[in-house]
């Protein structure tokens, strides 16, 4: 009976962390053609949803480990796995508050990382592993995405210097399109599929299904559609935050800054060092503000860089109170306050974003004063 | 992520470095290659595009393979993006 609780627990969760991830990341794909108004707000998020939950389909890669290198394996169980997830949701639930974009991926590994000290001691946790694998990453994915992204815009206005302003960003917005698909795809196969991962190894864990079997045709579908359905309710705060309030953004700056998040991550995947979809998100975003000599709001991004540098610590200690209390009670009864406090918790956080609401609606409004003028890079080109 | 090694995991009596700075440049290059490359072609096939309803006879001609080129370029840098999605490494 317990063991079934916390199976259905984790199901639920999990499903619950895809949706979180979905309007949560929504912003990394879509925040920049919202801006420049290639794509109508909802249509955005709509075709984001769509390519999220065809890219949840595009590849069955799915990693039946989770956090794998970072925590010893032989000892996560699925209470570790259903506290890890829990202190991912509600970080990821309080950075969506304040509108900033954070990694869900960090947070899913600082949940478990946290769970896990409480369950078996910090000798289970291979920090190195956690410093290779994230921290180091997460050092270099803005700096490298921003770098590129900046040359890339530098090189669109310069090689468009003599277009006419209209027809430039007129194709500059339709080749936004594209760029911002193939990152909501890119999302979907990724990120779709950590949840899959997650879900097998339940049941598996469970005797569910045998250790040999692929991960069902319901697990697919259904993080397939909490990601889509997470991306479609839009997480319309950070997608503001990353549209208007990091830099002034024009259809080149959009286009350069997309397609260099894509190739980056595309890139460094492939080639076996995969970074946060987040950060070179952002990182391009800040780069294509530096390339165009455009004003960047560095106070903005500092209050990114800091919840960067928090999430894993404020997830891990989440995952570790959350372990805490659903060990500690014990049974169906722990599952059951452990899912109760995470959905007061999460309900929380949403009545309070109700009394500033931002929606589709507002999503465009100027963010507030202009920023201050820090010419970084070349001066802005006459159109 | 097995590119990136963890030192204290490994067995080889030579000491594994903390960061695979080799994977980590080979991962910068690509994306710079692939993230600028598209950019410029794309960038440069609008600019022909733009230029060539200013231009006539065979400037006009060659701006506009010029552009269907790029255009070509980038959907086939789409197309393989695609492929590198569904043929990652597990």
């Amino acid at each position: 009976m317990h063991q079934t609780v916390l199976l259905v627990a984790v199901v639920i969760t999990g499903l619950a962390f895809d949706f979180t991830n979905g309007f949560h990341d929504t912003a990394n794909a879509m925040a920049s053609s919202i801006a420049t108004g290639a794509l109508k707000p909802r249509v955005a998020v709509s075709l984001s949803a769509v390519l999220n939950v065809v890219g949840a389909f595009l590849s069955l890669a799915v990693a039946a480990t989770i956090a794998k290198g970072i925590v010893d394996q032989n000892s996560v169980t699925v209470t570790v796995v259903f506290a890890g997830l829990a202190g991912a949701i509600l970080w990821n639930v309080v950075t969506w508050y304040f509108g900033i974009p954070s990694s869900s991926s960090h947070a899913l590994i600082g949940g478990v990382v946290g769970a896990m000290i409480v369950h078996a001691g910090a000798s289970s946790v291979e920090w190195s592993g956690l410093v290779s694998k994230v921290l180091v990453p997460a050092a270099f994915a803005p700096v490298v995405a921003g770098v590129i992204a900046a040359i890339g815009v530098w090189l669109a206005f310069r090689a468009n210097r003599r277009s006419k302003e209209e027809v430039r960003d007129k194709s500059y917005r339709l080749t936004q399109v594209g760029s911002s698909s193939m990152l909501s795809l890119a999302h979907g196969t990724n990120d779709a599929q950590k949840t899959m991962g997650v879900i097998t190894l339940a049941l598996i864990a469970n005797g569910t299904i045998a250790k040999t079997a692929t991960t069902p045709t319901w697990v697919v579908a259904s993080c397939g559609l909490a990601i889509g359905l997470g991306t479609y309710i839009g997480g319309w705060r950070i997608i503001r935050t990353m549209g208007k309030g990091l830099t002034k953004i024009e259809p080149p700056q959009g286009f350069a800054a997309e397609t260099t998040s894509a190739a980056v991550i595309l890139a460094s995947s492939h080639l076996g060092f995969p970074l946060s979809t987040t950060q070179v998100c952002t990182g391009s975003v800040v780069g294509s503000g530096i390339g165009r000599g455009a004003p960047v709001r560095w106070h903005v991004f500092g209050r990114m860089v800091g919840a960067w540098v928090l999430t894993l610590p404020a997830a891990a200690v989440v995952g570790a109170a959350a372990y805490a209390i659903a060990a500690g009670i014990g049974g169906t009864a722990g599952s059951i306050v452990l899912a109760l406090i995470l959905a007061a918790g999460c309900g929380g956080v949403y009545v309070l974003s109700r009394k500033n609401p931002v929606t589709h609606h507002n999503v465009n409004d100027e963010w507030g004063p202009a920023p201050v003028e820090t010419v970084v890079g070349e001066p802005e080109v006459a159109a | 992520m097995s590119a990136l090694i963890a030192a204290a995991s490994s067995s080889s009596t030579k000491p594994t470095p903390f960061i695979a700075w080799h994977s980590l440049g080979e991962a910068v290059v690509a994306a710079a290659v692939f993230g600028i490359g598209i950019v410029l072609v794309l960038s440069v096939a609008i600019a022909l595009q733009a230029s060539s309803a200013s231009e006539s006879g065979a400037r006009r001609v060659v701006s506009r393979v010029g552009a269907v080129l790029g255009v070509v370029i980038a959907t086939g840098a789409v197309a393989y993006g695609i492929y590198i999605m569904v043929h990652k490494p597990s």
